[in-house]
């Protein structure tokens, strides 16, 4: 782990079967903190970057029960609780006519549940990256891959991994340096 | 979007399994590609900026002038009416349902094409959506917002409507889930608030790319802060198609949920023509079915003054013409069994409504329906219409007006001749409910303007992940 | 379509579709789509000013003075407050309505000092408690902003004494050169005016008093005359009548009587499995009237028919029982006469019925067929103390009003006449063309009239009169009872003052030595009774009860007949040459003679027949319309020799072929904002002596086309669905099935609710109903009902709680057959209310008495209840319809009941507002139950036929439960397993066959 201020090492790409096997090279190197930027999903790469599993299903999940069971108690509290009132000859409360608020509930808590926690999940909305800046780099939003090793993986150094991400076929290879833009 | 099936957890390999096959990049030979000219990655999103960064031209402000004006008509209509009381309708008893309501319906089933587009044709790998599917989403919203506006208006006391919301108040009233209006507000808020969600996590993408390419500073903040500072790290992409994935699994069931509670509106109640066990599923195809009609009336017009024909290809008009064809003969075949029912159940009432229906005071609104909506969309089984641009415009008109009309004949020939013969009456429309109803196309097509050139209204980031070689080639053997 | 079920009646909803159902099924559009909205006439054109605001501020405070009948008219400020006047709690006090020369008695409900209900006094013998449609509606005369709150001296303001002076000198210069004078006055019952009358006029020779009524029927008057020598009619008494004929007499409609005669003739309607006992109606008429609606047996007479007709009957009754009773001679004049199949059927039925039977023959029609309606009534033995037609049953005043007329006539013609008075008179619209130019003609013309009407714009002087409501006098019934007429509040308009005033202030300005002890009108009634009252308690009894008790004074008249004079009678019969159309002018059924046209509740309420409001139409049947050419709405001209008049036609089967119907009390041109040109005055149609009847007319289109503001439209029933329940009397006394009450359906996917307590329900009897629409008006001044305006109507906006839904039918193919069935239609108080489960806001509930409750503050007005009722009786407010309320007229609602605002729902509420007010009353008695009869909604209260009953259903002795244990129950739509609370009894017409029942109808 050295401290100077170096933040990271890109390479950029442009042939996505190149990327495919530099990121199984480089996770294979024993590197875990990096990372790869694309400008559209490529199947299996966080697989072969060795990503672990998302919790995000799970979130939603909870989000979809807690939707059903508050949809269930505000239908009973108000009606069979908190005011009864005689309408229409119904029941205060049952499940045929409460049916279409707890499926939209449901619904609505699982969507909502879903869209907060996958940002949580990516620490976004976060509007400054280090590497914002670099030319290169934008291009992972255009038509290039850009693998970053960064500097805080404890396999990092300067040498080494300019010469890994040479020898798997990156192009543009460069070091930059944390607040240096 | 399929690309992203390689992320899934194991738990849905099934799912991803097919997706990955699906979009495995060794196109078949004979299928024509999803983009012509065989542009760069780079080209793809340079062209998609452009209609952004490009000048506005003068058919650009022409048309929106012209949208606004009819937006700003409306909603002068929509103040008298609110100032004066809504007797300055046609309304009376019996039909207190008149335009306002068969207005709402036909926008929320416009609305349903975006979501299905977005969420149903990407469960069924339909790789062509892409091109379409921002826009469409865009249009579900949009549809929603006019919605909206509609089901607000048409109460007595439109200062009072947050009332049909449940929150604790000083008159220690609690709303009536009995009523279907309350499960319209919940169904129709849902729909609208996953529908925005769903849209924007597909946009951040894309606003990323925007924020990298254009010049203009201050568009590029305005990008940067919608991107939410996007940087298309694959870790993210893991997270991200999953949640895409879930937002897909729960709008599908939603947006048949949606209809089918606007028409328990009509189905639960106890008047003839409404009282029908079959509306669910004949509203949802309906809604369908103009939805994909005004996709293509948009698509068309925006293909032509966007200049995207290379994105927005005639297979696309292909595929949408046949649902189109299919979900017409569906509501025709919702027609032609409400009618036999109402003959065989040999109800007084029932087939009176439905004598009426056919021969009665609104009988031309009834084949205005029955011919715009099941006898012309038949010209699609000719595969040469439905790659004529005209003919499918004119069609996807047809439909649109077809489907306006059976709300109307739905609503108001129900109501007009019920139960007690000594009630009956007859309801027209004033101008008032007719320039509300023009003001919300204004709306609708101001905002769709707007959105044209301001979002990315092609989704750059799923075109690319369907490009040729946009995939690794020996993806199946990883597995 | 299904082939309607063939044991059925087919009830078609109005004319068109009667004569063409197809043809309008076929229609596109409808008529309200296709005809320009021309003519329309919104309540709100009226910009009513804030006049007489202090009217208002004095009225509502001189309520003390008013209310605790004090004589002395001073204004005592509110400062101390009264003992019996509990702010928030009504009053009632008693008066009476002189409706011509017939007395209503009335029961006025005072709320905080101002009146705000009309109901008849059941301690009256013409009233019994019930009120009509008209009596109830003059309280928005009361409270008109369009009154004149001035006096004018050619057009100028000024006081009520200038104008009085004013009079006054010209009628003295008139006097000095000789020339008499001639107060022209309304008809009347008050025994102490026409008491006053006699004094001034035996103190001032030149001074005469004329009665000039609106129209005139001087038949029956005239044919007592010379038979009996008794000028006058008699009121006859229906409930001892098994057989009815009613020749062109409309008694249960147009008549003054009408509630008298409902009352009664609605007694014996009510027949039951067990006692299939009823009377029978036997109607003859040329137009479609209420009483040919209600008949067991109409027939359809041309007008030139009737004499012979009648005389017809007598003819076959002399062959049944001889002519002992009524003299040879008779014979002779019926002798050429030639019996019909209806004259004989209605002889065989009067036969049948011996003296419990009675002819009825409008008084407007020929002296002859009066006169033979009297021999045949003397024959069959229905004349006589105890009977029917009961000598003691003298109507007031009901003497032949033409001779002093015709006098006036040539006394005007000869110039003779140096001032004229019009008291309460308006012949500038009445009167026929000839006596409004002679009139026009006297130099000195004085106006005194509760409106400055037509006739005030050809007076000098106009003073502004009182309303009855606001005056002192007094009334006799037929029978002899007098009822004193009390203020129940000041004058609205302080310089108002009574014609009886007027006339005692003027006759004591010509001469102060006339009545020296007297000072004013009220004086004058206290000295007439003097004897019955000998103390405070007495007249405070009559003034509470609303009858003098210890009178009647006998009025017994002679009814010994010269048989010489009935044969002479009978020769006088009717010509009516007719070579084209006939026009038939009668009363309207809402608006009466137009009196009291500007009133919105009259104008607004649907004709029973044609459910027309806001217009006066011309209605004929199809076969003259095709003649003429014309269709439904054309506005057509109508010309009859005098004048002519424009008016939409109306088309209605029922009408005898070539007969133009025309209502009159239209075409008001100076009454006020509200009748202001709303339809066209047939009274133009009169020449001299000419009224109400039957004229020469011709009929042209005029190319425009107006909008029919009517209530009901053209659609029919024509297929089986069970709206309206009709049955026979055969079958009825047929069956035989055990009559439990209602049947609740069991079928329920949840538990029905329990209700514990009061359980509110109420039951109307088809039978019974004769469509007068007293309740519908009844509900509209109760629960504060707006009217909408004539556009709005035909738009289908009116707001009536319950509405009198008509339907035809008929028993034979061609519409001459046609039958009329009346249904009171309003919220129906369902158990499982489909609008109660769709309110988002659940701003519609159910109570726990069973009530179907609307809470307007909740109610955001999705609308949503009104499309999901099948009944469709919920009324939206589409507008403030209350905006534009002006001074004094906000005083007429009822306190107890909350106003609307725009955008919210409203709906029959069972009167809940009497409900609560009995519960408080039996809490305040430490009862947990409210007793049988102790609730009586506003409806039920004003109803004459007693066709409602409303109660409590838990209390198992109560009447409505009672009600309800019969087989001709039935509940509208109970198909639905809504659970209606309301139930309705089928009709019954009184007949045998069954067959003539059955009608196909495609």
């Amino acid at each position: 782990m050295n401290n100077d201020k170096s933040f990271a090492i890109l390479g950029n790409f442009t042939d996505v079967n190149v990327l495919f096997h530099a990121a199984e090279k480089v996770r294979d190197s024993g590197y875990h903190d990096f990372d790869i930027f694309t400008p559209y999903p490529v199947h299996g790469l966080d697989k072969a970057m060795g990503v672990k599993r998302t919790i995000l299903p799970y979130i939603s999940f909870f989000g979809g029960i807690s939707g059903l069971a508050s949809a269930v108690l505000l239908m009973w509290w108000t009606g069979a609780d908190n005011y009864k009132l005689n309408i229409g000859g119904k029941p205060f409360f049952a499940v045929e006519f409460g049916m279409p608020v707890m499926f939209e509930l449901t619904i609505l808590l699982t969507a909502l549940f879903t869209f907060v926690g996958m940002w949580g999940l990516c620490k976004l909305p976060r509007w400054y990256h280090e590497l914002q800046h670099d030319e290169g780099f934008q291009r992972a939003c255009d038509d290039q891959f850009v693998v970053a090793i960064f500097s805080t993986d404890k396999r990092f150094s300067a040498d080494t991994t300019k010469k890994l991400l040479s020898d798997i076929g990156a192009s543009d290879i460069r070091l930059v340096e944390s607040g240096a833009i | 979007m399929s690309a992203t099936t390689a992320a899934i957890p194991d738990d849905m390999q099934n799912v991803s399994g097919y997706m990955a096959e699906a979009m495995s990049p060794n196109e078949e030979p004979f299928r024509e590609p999803l983009i012509l000219g065989n542009p760069s990655m780079h080209d793809v999103s340079r062209k998609i900026i452009d209609i952004i960064e490009g000048k506005v031209t003068g058919k650009y402000l022409a048309t929106l002038a012209v949208t606004a004006t009819l937006a700003i008509w409306g909603i002068i209509c929509t103040g008298y009416t609110i100032v004066t009381g809504i007797g300055v309708w046609g309304l009376n008893n019996p039909v207190a349902w008149g335009w306002d309501i068969t207005d709402f319906v036909f926008w929320i089933g416009i609305g349903h094409a975006g979501t299905l587009i977005s969420a149903i044709l990407f469960l069924f790998r339909q790789k062509w959506r892409t091109a379409i599917n921002r826009s469409a989403e865009a249009m579900t919203i949009f549809a929603v917002i006019c919605a909206l506006l509609m089901v607000l208006m048409h109460t007595g006391r439109p200062w009072f409507a947050y009332w049909l919301f449940p929150y604790p108040n000083q008159m220690l009233m609690w709303i009536n889930f009995r009523s279907p209006l309350v499960w319209d507000v919940f169904a129709v808020n849902t729909y609208f608030t996953v529908s925005l969600l769903f849209w924007f996590t597909g946009l951040v993408p894309d606003f990323a790319t925007a924020r990298n390419m254009v010049k203009n500073s201050v568009a590029k903040k305005i990008y940067h802060f919608f991107s939410l500072g996007w940087t298309g790290s694959t870790r993210h992409w893991h997270i991200y198609e999953l949640a895409y994935l879930i937002f897909a699994a729960i709008s599908t069931p939603l947006v048949l949920s949606v209809h089918s509670v606007v028409s328990f509106d009509f189905a639960t109640s106890v008047i003839p023509g409404w009282h029908t066990t079959i509306f669910p599923p004949y509203f949802v195809a309906g809604a369908i079915f103009s939805g994909f009609a005004m996709v293509m009336t948009l698509l068309i017009i925006a293909r032509e003054i966007l200049n995207l024909k290379d994105f927005i290809t005639l297979k696309h008009l292909d595929n949408m013409s046949k649902i189109i064809l299919a979900t017409g003969m569906m509501v025709g075949y919702a027609y032609s069994m409400e009618l036999f029912i109402a003959w065989y159940s040999k109800n007084t009432y029932e087939w009176a409504t439905f004598y009426n229906r056919l021969t009665g005071d609104y009988a031309w609104a009834y084949w205005t329906m029955v011919s715009c909506n099941v006898i012309s969309p038949q010209i699609f089984w000719f595969k040469k219409m439905r790659r004529t641009i005209p003919v499918m415009f004119i069609m996807s008109i047809f439909v649109n007006i077809g489907m306006w009309f059976e709300r109307f004949t739905i609503i108001a020939t129900s109501l007009h001749h019920d139960y007690l013969p000594s009630s009956w009456g007859y309801y027209s429309p004033t101008w008032v409910e007719i320039s509300i109803f023009i003001g919300t196309f204004g709306i609708f097509l101001t905002l769709f303007l707007l959105f044209a050139k301001f979002v990315p209204m092609i989704a750059i980031a799923e075109i690319k992940g369907v490009m040729p070689n946009a995939q690794p080639h020996h993806h199946e053997e990883s597995h | 379509m299904p082939s309607s079920v063939p044991s059925r009646k087919n009830y078609f909803k109005s004319s068109e579709i009667f004569l063409n159902p197809n043809a309008i099924k076929n229609t596109n559009g409808g008529e309200f789509e296709s005809l320009p909205m021309n003519d329309e006439k919104s309540l709100f054109d009226n910009g009513v000013s804030r006049r007489s605001f202090m009217a208002v501020l004095s009225g509502s405070m001189a309520l003390v003075a008013a209310s605790c009948r004090r004589p002395d008219h001073k204004l005592v400020p509110y400062v101390k407050s009264v003992e019996y006047q509990i702010p928030g709690i009504p009053n009632y006090y008693t008066t009476v309505f002189q409706h011509k020369n017939a007395a209503h008695g009335l029961l006025i409900r005072s709320s905080d000092g101002h009146p705000t209900k009309i109901d008849g006094n059941d301690l009256h013998p013409i009233s019994k408690g019930k009120s009509s449609a008209f009596a109830q509606a003059t309280l928005v005369n009361l409270y008109d902003p369009d009154r004149m709150n001035r006096a004018k001296i050619n057009g100028g303001d000024s006081t009520v004494n200038n104008a009085l002076s004013h009079i006054k000198g010209a009628v003295l210069s008139s006097i000095q050169d000789g020339k008499s004078v001639r107060i022209l006055i309304d008809e009347h019952c008050s025994p102490t005016f026409s008491k006053l009358i006699s004094e001034i006029e035996g103190k001032f020779p030149l001074i005469k008093f004329v009665v000039l009524p609106s129209v005139f029927a001087d038949g029956s008057a005239e044919a007592m005359l010379k038979t009996t020598g008794y000028d006058g009619e008699i009121l006859p008494n229906l409930s001892l009548a098994n057989t009815i004929v009613s020749v062109d007499n409309d008694f249960l409609g147009t008549d003054k009587f009408a509630v008298y005669h409902t009352a009664n003739f609605s007694q014996n309607r009510k027949p039951e499995a067990g006692k299939a006992v009823m009377n029978m109606l036997i109607a003859a008429e040329s137009t479609l009237t209420l009483t040919g609606a209600n008949a067991d047996k109409r027939m359809l007479l041309s007008p030139a028919e009737t004499d012979a007709f009648v005389l017809g009957i007598l003819k076959e009754i002399i062959a049944a029982k001889g002519s002992a009773l009524i003299g040879s001679d008779v014979e002779s004049a019926v002798a050429n006469v030639q019996t019909t199949p209806n004259s004989q059927f209605a002889a065989k039925e009067l036969l049948k019925a011996g003296d419990k039977a009675i002819v009825m023959v409008g008084a407007h029609r020929s002296v002859a067929a009066n006169a033979a309606a009297y021999a045949i009534n003397t024959l069959l033995g229905s004349i006589g103390s105890g009977k029917i037609i009961d000598p003691n049953a003298a109507i007031p005043n009901s003497n032949c009003k033409y001779p002093a007329v015709k006098e006036l006539r040539e006394e005007l013609k000869a110039g003779k006449i140096g001032a004229v008075i019009f008291a309460n008179t308006n012949p500038e619209y009445t009167a026929d063309r000839e006596l409004n130019n002679l009139l026009k003609k006297t130099p000195n013309r004085f106006s005194w009239s509760l409106y400055k009407d037509e006739t005030a714009s050809i007076a000098s002087v106009y003073i502004p009169t009182t309303h009855y409501i606001e005056t002192w006098g007094d009334a006799i019934a037929p029978g002899g009872i007098v009822s004193i007429q009390q203020p129940i509040i000041a004058p609205v308009n302080p310089t108002s003052q009574s014609v009886q005033e007027l006339c005692l202030n003027l006759a004591k300005l010509l001469d102060e030595t006339f009545l020296p002890e007297i000072t004013g009108y009220y004086d004058y009634l206290r000295a007439n009774y003097k004897s019955n009252f000998p103390d405070k308690q007495s007249w405070e009894k009559t003034l509470s009860d609303g009858i003098i008790a210890g009178l009647p004074a006998s009025v017994s008249v002679n009814l010994s007949h010269s048989s010489a004079g009935l044969a002479q009678a009978l020769g006088m019969k009717e010509e009516m040459k007719f070579d084209g159309l006939i026009g038939c002018v009668s009363l309207s059924y809402s608006l009466g003679d137009g009196y009291y046209s500007n009133n919105s509740w009259l104008l607004e309420l649907a004709d029973p027949i044609t459910k027309m409001t806001w217009d006066n139409v011309a209605v004929m049947n199809s076969a003259t319309a095709v003649l003429s050419n014309v269709k439904q709405g054309d506005i057509i001209a109508v010309a009859g020799n005098h004048g002519s008049v424009e008016v939409p036609a109306y088309i209605l089967p029922g009408m005898a072929d070539g007969v133009v119907g025309l209502a009159l009390g239209f075409g008001r041109t100076s009454s006020g904002n509200v009748a202001n040109g709303v339809g066209d005055s047939a009274y133009k149609l009169f020449g001299a002596n000419e009224s109400i009847g039957y004229y020469p007319i011709k009929v042209e289109k005029t190319g425009k086309i107006s909008v029919l503001a009517a209530t009901q439209n053209h659609n029919t029933i024509d297929d089986d669905r069970e709206i309206i329940k009709e049955t026979t009397l055969a079958e009825l006394a047929a069956n035989t099935e055990n009559s439990s009450g209602i049947i609740e359906l069991p079928i329920s996917l949840v538990d029905n609710y329990t209700y514990k307590g009061h359980r509110w329900a109420m039951t109307i009897d088809l039978s019974a109903c004769t469509g007068c629409n007293a309740c519908v008006i009844a509900c509209q001044s109760e629960n504060n009902i707006p009217n909408v305006g004539k556009k709005d109507t035909a738009n289908g906006r009116e707001m009536h709680w319950l509405r009198m839904d008509r339907y035809f039918s008929r028993t034979s193919e061609g519409e001459e057959s046609v039958e009329v069935s009346f249904q009171p239609m309003f919220c129906q108080h369902c158990e499982n209310a489909p609008c109660e489960n769709v309110c988002p806001v659940a701003a519609t509930t159910h109570s726990p008495e069973g009530l179907n409750e609307m809470t307007y503050n909740r109610c955001v007005g999705t609308k949503y209840c009104l499309n999901n009722c099948p009944y469709k009786v919920r009324r939206f407010n589409w507008f403030n319809y209350h905006k534009h309320d002006a001074e004094p007229s906000n005083l007429l609602y009822n306190p107890d009941v909350t106003m609307r605002m725009r955008g919210v729902m409203e709906k029959c509420t069972f009167c809940v507002q009497r409900i609560n007010h009995a519960k408080f009353h039996a809490k305040d008695q430490g009862r947990s139950q409210v007793v049988d009869g102790e609730v009586v909604t506003a409806c039920q209260q004003a109803c004459p036929a007693s066709a409602i009953y409303f109660g409590n259903i838990n209390d198992k002795t109560s009447k409505v439960v009672e009600s309800r244990k019969t087989v001709r129950g039935y509940r509208v739509l109970e198909e639905l397993n809504v659970r209606p609370s309301v139930t309705y009894l089928e009709k019954v017409r009184n007949r045998e066959a069954k067959s003539e029942m059955s009608v196909h109808h495609g």
